[in-house]
């Protein structure tokens, strides 16, 4: 299995009280699996996300992720595995404005182990010709596919992807499911997507719905339908 | 080249003005340290190399009868001793030459420029009165009757701070009505003859009480000196003393200022990022390589702005040591700017400020990514004080205001500080304008003469007219500081010493000057003993009144009374002071000093110093105008997103100014009400240090009206600041607040 949680809990604190975002979460996703997790505002996806992706700690439980416990991971260990082992898809791109899209795709392969050939990545997300264009003279799907070949550069085992379609129109937002799923096959990369839209879990293997912190389902869908299909 | 160096130059680029701004702030802070420092450093060891090279003497003396053989004397005791004859020499009506023979072994001229006397027609000018009349050399000069060609500029070391007398108002230097020139020994017997010879006596190890004690008894003293009571050296080096504390000790305390204003100004840049540095973190950059990221451009700055001040001091720095040998005779042997200034002008800014910022980034670095990346802007979360006040009245805006100031408290602070420095430097220009002008108020409201005549022995008839008095100089008992002691008529009307409220004191008692009573402590009733210069005698006396007068340090007392402490006859006299010129024989007057040369000369000392706080103010303004811009650009980033929203809104840019840079004004009022404290204590210190040894001392005045010129400059340059801001704020864009608010 590529990612294990068993018990996972994350706590925060509100004024004097406090409470569990995400509560004994337990479950496990195996490499090359798409996975969609599903849930309404304040149900704990993000959250999940993550902790699986070790940009933030659990309070309770244990997270295994590509054989790292995630849990007990020192700073140093997390960075580590963030740089070798995952990728991030944001819902507002978290792109470097004074970075070009090349360069922006270039500051993740700088420290990537293995890092993907750049021009190929780019020219997988169709972004050849705007590679010496800043951010701020891109269209917000164009944006968001600079993120993704950011994500991809380093074929990372774990990509994981925010509401990668929350700030983008229909067509665009398709374009980019599109290339998740190519991604998913050409390098075989377990992708964890968190979505609103429970459309787009029917053209993944799997989906995790989530309500108050805890897993209300999980089934394997196995990809009913196209991206080009997904309806909003 | 690593991909995220990429972002330095268009960081740069995209905060031009505030990273600009920061490399000048830095770069004037450095220049001002490096030259200052380096005018010190080198004008001392100049001064070094010519008291030794020069055989300055250890004292000067009048024996009683002539040596029986001096050579022996000089052998037995290792002692070397020289005689020097000088006479004044007027070269035109409004200038005065001391001329002086060439001496071999002790006080000999250091030779500036040109060379040195070797025909009797030739002489040496005084490098002060050169420079400030632009005499060139190859000048012919009449002296004495006789015509003598200029060959070269020379500096003596016994004439150090070249002035006319070392008492009451001829303290004040003006090298355009007085200086020095040398001739041969033989010009001078030519010229003239009879010239007043004084003796310089040169000890091994510059102690002079043996010394004095074996003169005395071998040939008796009628006058003797230490160099280290001659205010021609010792107003030289506590002057360059003093300027040494302020030269070093205030561009220090702005270069830290600046590193500090610098710091927290990059430290803040580096908040800004934080949702790009959370995101890099994410992908798996470590807090190190992040940190080291962040330091480049703080290091940038302040490395090329420690760099360009420290080169540009070498241009800086000579015409300030022009300026300075300009009035302090002292041949400029080293003119360099040296390591240890600028090294520690280089270092400073980047050991100040590096630091600091690692420590931001560090602590900020130090949360997981997702936090960072929460928020694009600072804590939107307000802070314990704003949470715990609770504002209902006023109008919103004013509450917004309000409210914007205590979430932007370390903004705030930061613009304090940068008020704090400017008006520091501003009030200094004013205090010194302000304590200038009651040094000079209070050296001529007492007198009402314009002329003063130093006889050449004590007279019992005056058949001249004027007012005669008796005045001795007289010193503490440990011999530090010397100081006349003058006995007036009780119906004196030319000299009317007046009290601190400007009542007219009657010289029917002992009165000390302001001067005197700071430099010993005393206050009426205090007692204190004195002692003679020449003959040792002690005198006890007891503080009756003390006068306004901080030009010299003296004791006012009644004429008979000062007499018969001295043993002679009441009616005895040895000076007269005149409202006009008096026909007193040459041969009886030792000195005569117009008081229309000492106002000339009070003129032309003040002159340099309007120069020099023209210069600082001008500075000042700069500093400020930087300092001010740079937080308010800073306060504009931070705030983009309430001004976009604000302006969705449909508020006015001038609402806006006023809501989010409004609160700027209270920072930089208490910023320099603060800097006044600061600086009148300051300014105390220095200037007790600095004038402690001398005859006379500065009152420090900060007049209400300085302070509200220094005022209204600062707030012209905050509204110029704000003005700026202005463009900044109408540049925000709207779409910020819409894209911000979707995360």
């Amino acid at each position: 299995m590529l990612i294990e949680l068993k018990k996972a809990g994350r706590r925060y604190h509100m004024g004097q009280g406090e409470f569990w975002a995400l509560k004994d979460v337990t479950l496990s996703i195996p490499e090359g699996q798409l996975v969609t997790i599903l849930g309404p505002s304040g149900s704990g996806k993000s959250t999940l996300l993550n902790i699986m992706g070790g940009i933030d700690r659990a309070d309770a439980g244990t997270v295994r992720v590509a054989g790292v416990d995630l849990s007990h991971a020192s700073e140093g260990d997390l960075t580590q595995f963030r740089r070798d082992t995952v990728g991030f898809v944001f819902q507002f791109f978290n792109l470097i404005p004074n970075l070009t899209v090349r360069e922006n795709v270039e500051v993740t392969a700088d420290n990537a182990k293995k890092p993907l050939p750049i021009d190929e990545v780019l020219q997988a997300v169709t972004l050849s010709s705007m590679a010496d264009r800043f951010p701020s003279e891109l269209s917000g799907g164009e944006q968001q596919r600079v993120s993704l070949a950011r994500a991809v550069v380093k074929n990372p085992a774990l990509l994981l992807a925010d509401e990668p379609t929350g700030s983008l129109d229909f067509a665009t937002s398709r374009d980019i499911l599109r290339l998740l799923v190519q991604i998913n096959e050409t390098y075989h990369t377990t992708i964890v997507l968190v979505t609103h839209n429970a459309a787009i879990a029917d053209m993944t293997d799997r989906l995790i719905r989530l309500r108050s912190g805890e897993v209300e389902e999980d089934r394997l869908v196995g990809r009913l339908i196209k991206a080009e299909e997904v309806t909003w | 080249m690593n991909t995220l160096l990429k972002r330095l130059p268009r960081t740069i680029r995209s905060n031009q003005w505030l990273v600009y701004g920061s490399i000048t702030l830095v770069m004037l802070a450095c220049m001002l340290y490096a030259s200052l420092n380096a005018m010190i450093v080198d004008i001392h060891e100049s001064r070094l190399r010519f008291e030794r090279e020069s055989q300055i003497e250890s004292a000067t003396f009048l024996p009683q009868k002539p040596f029986a053989d001096l050579s022996t004397f000089e052998h037995n005791h290792g002692l070397t001793i020289e005689r020097r004859r000088e006479v004044d020499a007027a070269v035109n009506s409004g200038l005065t030459l001391r001329v002086f023979e060439r001496t071999t072994r002790v006080d000999i001229p250091a030779i500036t420029a040109g060379r040195d006397v070797q025909a009797d027609d030739e002489m040496l000018l005084g490098q002060t009165v050169a420079t400030a009349l632009k005499i060139p050399l190859g000048t012919k000069m009449t002296l004495l009757g006789r015509s003598f060609t200029v060959v070269g500029f020379a500096a003596v070391p016994d004439y150090m701070y070249p002035i006319r007398t070392t008492d009451d108002a001829g303290i004040i230097l003006d090298p355009k009505a007085f200086g020095i020139a040398v001739i041969t020994p033989a010009a001078m017997d030519s010229c003239a003859p009879k010239a007043l010879a004084t003796w310089h006596i040169r000890t091994v190890d510059g102690t002079t009480a043996t010394a004095r004690q074996a003169l005395d008894e071998t040939v008796g003293l009628t006058y003797w000196q230490d160099i280290t009571t001659n205010p021609r050296y010792t107003l030289a080096t506590v002057k360059l003393e003093g300027a040494a504390s302020v030269s070093t000790s205030m561009p220090l305390v702005i270069l830290l200022l600046t590193c500090l204003l610098l710091a927290a100004a990059q430290g803040r840049m580096v908040r800004m990022q934080r949702a790009q540095l959370g995101t890099l973190k994410a992908m798996g950059y470590s807090t190190w390589e992040l940190v080291l990221q962040e330091l480049a451009l703080p290091a940038l700055i302040a490395l090329s702005g420690s760099v360009l001040g420290v080169l540009s001091s070498i241009l800086t720095m000579r015409p300030l040591l022009n300026f300075m040998v300009s009035y302090f005779s002292v041949p400029l042997y080293v003119a360099t700017v040296p390591w240890s200034a600028a090294i520690v002008g280089i270092v400073a800014p980047v050991f100040f400020t590096v630091p600091a910022v690692a420590l931001v980034a560090v602590r900020l670095l130090g949360q997981a990514p997702v936090k960072l990346m929460q928020a694009t802007a600072l804590s939107t979360r307000p802070g314990l004080l704003e949470r715990s006040l609770h504002l209902k009245r006023g109008s919103f805006q004013n509450r917004f205001a309000v409210r914007a100031a205590i979430r932007g408290l370390t903004r705030l602070t930061l613009l304090m500080l940068g008020a704090m420095l400017a008006g520091y430097l501003l009030l200094f220009g004013g205090a010194m304008r302000d304590s200038m002008s009651t040094l000079v108020r209070s050296a001529f409201q007492d007198t009402q003469y314009n002329y003063t005549y130093v006889l050449t022995a004590p007279k019992l008839e005056n058949p001249w007219g004027g007012e005669a008095l008796t005045s001795v100089p007289f010193t503490t008992t440990d011999g530090q500081l010397t100081f006349q002691v003058m006995g007036l008529p009780a119906t004196s009307a030319l000299f009317v010493p007046h009290d601190s409220k400007g009542q007219a004191i009657p010289i029917d008692r002992v009165i000390i000057t302001r001067a005197l009573a700071q430099k010993l402590n005393l206050k009426a009733g205090d007692s204190w003993t004195m002692q003679q210069s020449v003959t040792g005698q002690e005198v006890t006396l007891t503080v009756d009144a003390v006068a306004e007068m901080y030009t010299t340090a003296a004791v006012i007392m009644p004429q008979e009374r000062l007499n018969s402490i001295l043993g002679l006859p009441a009616t005895s006299f040895n000076a007269v002071l005149s409202m006009s010129s008096l026909q007193i024989p040459a041969q009886d007057v030792m000195m005569m000093v117009s008081t229309a040369q000492s106002r000339a000369a009070f003129n032309s000392a003040v002159m340099p110093l309007w120069v020099t706080l023209g210069s600082v103010a001008i500075i000042a303004v700069f500093i400020a105008l930087l300092a001010l811009s740079i937080v308010t650009t800073l306060t504009v980033e931070e705030e983009r997103f309430t001004i976009s929203l604000l302006k969705v809104l449909g508020y006015r840019a001038e609402e806006l100014n006023r809501m989010v840079l409004g609160s700027g004004i209270v920072a930089v009022a208490t910023g320099f009400v603060l800097g006044i404290p600061l600086l009148l204590t300051s300014l105390g210190k220095l200037l007790s240090t600095t004038t402690s040894g001398i005859s006379f001392s500065l009152p420090i005045r900060l007049s209400p009206l300085s302070i509200l010129f220094c005022a209204v400059i600062m707030l012209a340059t905050y509204l110029v600041s704000l003005r700026a801001a202005r463009r900044k704020v109408l540049g925000v864009q709207m779409a910020v607040s819409l894209k911000a608010a979707r995360e």
